[in-house]
């Protein structure tokens, strides 16, 4: 049902009002599992992140959030830099 | 399009699978003459012990090359398959997927595809997936699937799945996934029959392929693409894969450039697409993930729930925002001292061993030129620098532990923040790291970084960092000038001044980064995106292994290039003869015939350029001789002390050293302020034709390349004088010149 949801977002409805409830993935907290949005990060990094199993639409856990963003992304543990966290936009499931 | 044009090795059965380029398929000649050789191509995501198969396969037949026409290492190996069977196996990049975004993941796209130059397509190819990380892993095994070629799937890494509570049945992922899958253990050799089995079967079996559907929708969109890559040559299957891939990447890359009409019709699919309010960047990654999300709930049977891992724990502490960086400077530490305490007694055994040979040749043969050759020469130069081998040993020892077990990756994560600091990324940081073992392979593997700015600024401050060619040079000025105290109860002044030097290459190397990425190389940062992988204990075997081949490349260097510089050296030396004035000590006799031979000569030529940071002639001649490689300037010390000295058995260098005197004012020749500055010298200068010659390839080889490598060399040159002047005039003026 979600996938659906999230596969209907369009340029155009990207553009408009922010979800309820979405935010940057760096504004996670540990242990917190979070529906990828949207990715506003450069072209070549999000199909980066998309191959590695990050895309709009995927979920993921926030396995640490200290320093950078380190994810689980099924099962496997990704790296994010911050300032590429604060570029994916996610909607937070609770821990 | 000549690219497509390429002649193809295949021992398939007529009539069977349609390969990847339809075009090419007519019967090649080197079918017959080849039937009994199978060529197989190893993929996979990095970290999933590809590496480590691919070494079990072949044992030690291997052989590494680059690929033509760029710098990726090309690693090739063979086993035998039966009587007259071979089987070369051919070890692609590590990949996350076929979309190329860098030099290394472009390589093993063009290899599968048969457009890599002087690689024929491979017969089968085996698909390398970690057992532990199925999920991920599946999403390259589903692009390769649809290449159309015989394929294995190598479902490896199955006793830490099982470890882990994950229970895969085989026999389930073989349907699902339409091609075979053998679970194997690399690292304990488990499971490598029944996978050489199964590739000897792979290429009579019906080919895979897409194993899932697209929604009607996005097949009607992408089918004009495909059809436009199956005009150009592609097979059905292969070109499914590149049109759904399309739908994703920014542009194109260079193996479809040729292909006409493609990218209009790439942008009337993506139009169709979004008409359809399918978001066609995430098309490919949803139907895959989606694909594989229900082969991992079929295949897979989960004993135990993920709970917090071992590595969980282990990186709660490792990558904390000051323990991090803390633990990993504690560590670097601890192998540098380490480098010193272990290797001591295995030095003094090889020293040892060397004196003794020095005098056992030395009492073999009549006094005179040959003698003189083979003591003085051969022996003192070669032996001067293969004692330094068990320190080179034990480097090598470390940083493959550290790789092996899976902390480089989390260093470069932790390292990232700094990186960024100098304008560099975390990725730069490996290649920075493997720069303390060689530059070469440093500079090499500078290929995982995507951005060219970023690369070129890697490579062009990757000597700076001191590699194991200036172990010789560091213990030896360090381990003859600097006293052994404790410092602080735990540490040694000699280890805290080696882990110095290392301390002053790197921050030069970081403070030369941000001054070309401000001034030449000015340009954004690309975002940190690093995989860490489960913490894992080493095999022995495997670093090992690593060690020897290391090492070997350092004792090849040492029986070819040091051996012939210390030979020239000593002919250098010793001619012309002066003959000794009567009643002259024979001390003073062996100091003349130095001065006076071509050596000494050439040695005063140069003395005035070296005489203002406080070297005498003797160190010039060496510094001269380094140029090749800095290690030679410990063999020319060697020779020229062994030339010099007034006993046969050329008694350890580092007391001749020590007691040298300057004869004309009967000071100590060397104090440990020259030592310092010496060492200083030996930070900053590129001495190596090596690392010079590959600079020269990776920075665009020709004219461009010939610049970079030329600037980067009278810039290190340049740096090394002016810090080395530095060093002994500041240390002059302060009192410290006794």
């Amino acid at each position: 049902m979600l996938r659906q949801l999230l596969r209907r977002r369009t340029e155009t409805k990207a553009a408009a009002a922010p979800r309820c409830g979405a935010c940057p993935l760096a504004a996670c907290a540990t242990g917190c599992r979070a529906a990828v949005l949207q990715m506003e990060c450069a072209g070549d990094e999000a199909n980066r992140l998309r191959n590695m199993g990050l895309f709009e639409g995927a979920c993921v856990t926030v396995v640490d959030s200290r320093n950078g963003m380190l994810l689980d992304v099924k099962g496997a543990r990704l790296a994010l830099g911050a300032a590429l966290a604060s570029a994916i936009r996610v909607l937070p499931l609770g821990s | 399009m000549p690219t497509l044009d390429i002649t193809r090795t295949s021992i398939r059965p007529a009539g069977a699978a349609v390969g990847v380029l339809t075009k090419a398929e007519v019967p090649s000649p080197s079918i017959a003459a080849t039937p009994d050789t199978l060529r197989v191509a190893l993929i996979g995501n990095p970290n999933t012990g590809k590496s480590t198969l691919f070494n079990a396969l072949t044992g030690m037949r291997q052989r590494v090359g680059n690929y033509s026409g760029v710098t990726v290492e090309r690693v090739e190996g063979r086993y035998s398959d039966g009587p007259g069977q071979t089987v070369t196996v051919i070890d692609l990049p590590g990949t996350y997927s076929l979309s190329a975004s860098s030099p290394d993941e472009e390589i093993a796209l063009s290899v599968l595809l048969g457009l890599a130059e002087g690689v024929p397509v491979p017969d089968v190819v085996v698909v390398v997936v970690d057992a532990q990380n199925l999920e991920r892993n599946l999403f390259l095994a589903s692009q390769v699937l649809e290449l159309g070629l015989p394929t294995v799937v190598a479902l490896n890494q199955v006793d830490a799945a099982e470890a882990a509570g994950m229970r895969i049945d085989a026999v389930e992922l073989t349907l699902q996934l339409g091609a075979p899958v053998v679970p194997t253990v690399a690292t304990r050799g488990q499971g490598l029959d029944v996978l050489r089995h199964a590739v000897r079967k792979a290429p009579g079996l019906p080919v895979p392929g897409r194993q899932f559907e697209l929604p009607a929708g996005a097949a009607a969109a992408l089918a004009p693409v495909e059809a436009c890559l199956v005009e150009a040559g592609f097979s059905p299957s292969a070109a499914g894969m590149e049109a759904l891939r399309l739908m994703a990447v920014p542009r194109a890359e260079g193996h479809l450039a040729g292909v006409p009409g493609l990218e209009a019709e790439v942008a009337r699919a993506v139009a169709a697409l979004e008409a359809d309010d399918v978001y066609p960047p995430a098309l490919e990654a949803e139907a895959r993930y989606g694909w594989i999300a229900g082969v991992v709930d079929a295949a897979v049977h989960r004993v135990a729930e993920p709970g917090t891992t071992v590595t969980d724990r282990i990186d709660a502490v490792a990558l904390h925002r000051v323990w991090g960086p803390l633990i990993f400077l504690v560590l670097m530490a601890l192998v540098f001292q380490s480098i010193f305490t272990w290797a001591a007694p295995l030095m003094d055994t090889i020293e040892a061993g060397f004196g003794m040979l020095g005098s056992a040749v030395g009492a073999l043969l009549p006094p005179g030129d040959l003698r003189s050759l083979l003591v003085d020469g051969v022996i003192a130069g070669v032996g001067s620098v293969l004692v330094f081998l068990p320190q080179i040993a034990i480097l090598f020892l470390f940083l493959g532990f550290l790789e092996d077990s899976g902390y480089m990756a989390r260093a470069a994560f932790i390292m990232d923040r700094f990186m960024r600091g100098v304008g560099l990324h975390g990725r730069s940081f490996i290649p920075l790291l493997s720069g303390y073992a060689c530059a070469v392979p440093g500079v090499l593997s500078t290929r995982t970084i995507e951005s060219r700015k970023d690369r070129m600024a890697t490579i062009m401050v990757l000597p700076l960092m001191s590699c194991s060619a200036r172990i010789p040079i560091y213990t030896l000025l360090i381990g003859t000038f600097i006293p052994s105290v404790a410092v602080a109860g735990i540490f040694n002044l000699q280890g805290l001044t080696l882990l110095g030097m290392y301390l002053l290459g790197t921050l030069t190397a970081l403070g030369m980064a941000a001054v070309f990425k401000t001034t030449l190389l000015r340009g954004q940062v690309r975002p940190m995106i690093m995989e860490l992988p489960p913490y894992r204990l080493p095999k022995p075997r495997v670093l090992l292994l690593h060690v020897w081949q290391r090492s070997k490349v350092f004792l090849r260097r040492a029986g070819t290039v040091i051996l012939a510089i210390s030979i020239v050296l000593w002919g250098l030396a010793t001619y012309p003869k002066t003959h000794a004035a009567p009643g002259m000590s024979e001390e003073a006799a062996q100091e003349l015939q130095l001065e006076n031979s071509v050596l000494g000569t050439l040695g005063h030529g140069v003395e005035p350029l070296v005489r203002p940071l406080g070297y005498d002639w003797k160190i010039g001649v060496s510094i001269i001789s380094s140029f090749a490689a800095r290690e030679v300037f410990v063999s020319t010390m060697g020779t020229i002390y062994g030339v010099g000295s007034a006993d046969e058995t050329s008694g350890a260098l580092r007391d001749r050293l020590l007691h040298e005197r300057n004869p004309a004012t009967g000071k100590l020749a060397y104090t440990p302020l020259i030592a310092l500055g010496l060492l200083v010298f030996y930070v900053y200068a590129l001495m190596c034709a090596s690392t010079v010659a590959v600079v020269h390839r990776e920075t665009g080889g020709g004219r461009e390349g010939l610049q970079w490598a030329t600037f980067q060399f009278l810039y290190m040159l340049a740096l090394a004088y002016g810090a080395a002047f530095l060093v002994y005039r500041v240390g002059l003026a302060l009192g410290f010149g006794a």
